[in-house]
């Protein structure tokens, strides 16, 4: 963590010499955005490094990238189907409250609809589905060989 | 080798379980269309695109749009389009290959007169 941070400031140091327009981390040439991004990204990381997921229901969803543990939570309840109310039910709180939690990850993502939020949350894999498909389709692949044998 | 459909940044495999109609709708879905915006880009009904989005949900066995998105992606019926950008990327580099070489032999023989 630390040698990290020295690492990172040196960086810096190194950045704010003139006429450098570009500067390395560990022998890579990035420009200054690409570094603000990875800085960005690493803290972010390191921020979020003990707890990072969580589950619900077949899908895993990643804290840290972006969206908060409420939104997060309720992101996943909305990917398996569930309404605002039924997820407002569930978690005790009021439907406007989820309404509103939702609203923000739809901001954060820069999205409109919540099937375009899903979409775009999975694409940047805040949220993973578990395939619960090896173990149905093992024993029914035996199965089907055996109905192509006899 | 399974035909592929490309709408926006998303892409959709036929063959997979849900017809054409079903995934071009899915698609538009997923960038966050509503069923009336995409039945007017389709010069359709928007009860024919609620069908069809009722019919696919149905094949997928959830009850939800938003569900219907995820279990599509998790299933990679429709996946974002990070694969068609880098046949993009690596046939623009094939054409643009040629003039490149071109270009070296070029060099190569100004040299060779010096």
């Amino acid at each position: 963590m630390t040698s990290r941070r020295f690492k990172t400031a040196g960086c810096l140091i190194g950045a704010s010499q003139p006429g450098s327009q570009e500067i390395g981390i560990d022998g890579e040439k990035l420009s200054l955005m690409q570094l603000g991004d990875r800085l960005y990204w690493e803290n972010n990381r390191e921020v979020h490094s003990m707890e990072s997921t969580i589950k619900s229901g077949t899908w895993i969803g990643h804290l840290g990238r972006g969206l908060a543990r409420r939104e997060l939570q309720f992101l996943l309840s909305v990917a398996q189907g569930l309404t605002a109310k039924q997820i407002a039910r569930s978690f005790d709180v009021e439907p406007g409250t989820v309404v509103k939690r939702i609203s923000n990850a739809m901001f954060k993502l820069g999205v409109h609809r919540q099937t375009a939020l899903v979409a775009e949350a999975m694409r940047r894999e805040i949220i993973v589905g578990m395939s619960e498909s090896p173990n149905p389709q093992g024993p029914a692949g035996e199965s089907n060989d055996g109905v192509f044998i006899a | 080798m399974e035909e592929t459909i490309i709408s926006g940044d998303w892409q959709g495999f036929l063959g997979r379980g849900l017809a054409l109609r079903e995934i071009q709708f899915l698609l538009l879905l997923a960038q966050g269309l509503t069923a009336k915006e995409i039945a007017k880009g389709f010069g359709l009904a928007p009860s024919t695109v609620v069908k069809r989005l009722s019919n696919a949900m149905f094949k997928l066995g959830v009850h939800r749009q938003s569900a219907m998105v995820a279990e599509a992606m998790k299933r990679q019926i429709i996946c974002p389009v990070c694969v068609a950008l880098a046949a993009v990327i690596v046939i623009k580099s094939m054409v643009d290959d040629q003039p490149a070489f071109q270009n070296r032999r070029l060099s190569d023989r100004r040299i060779a007169t010096r």
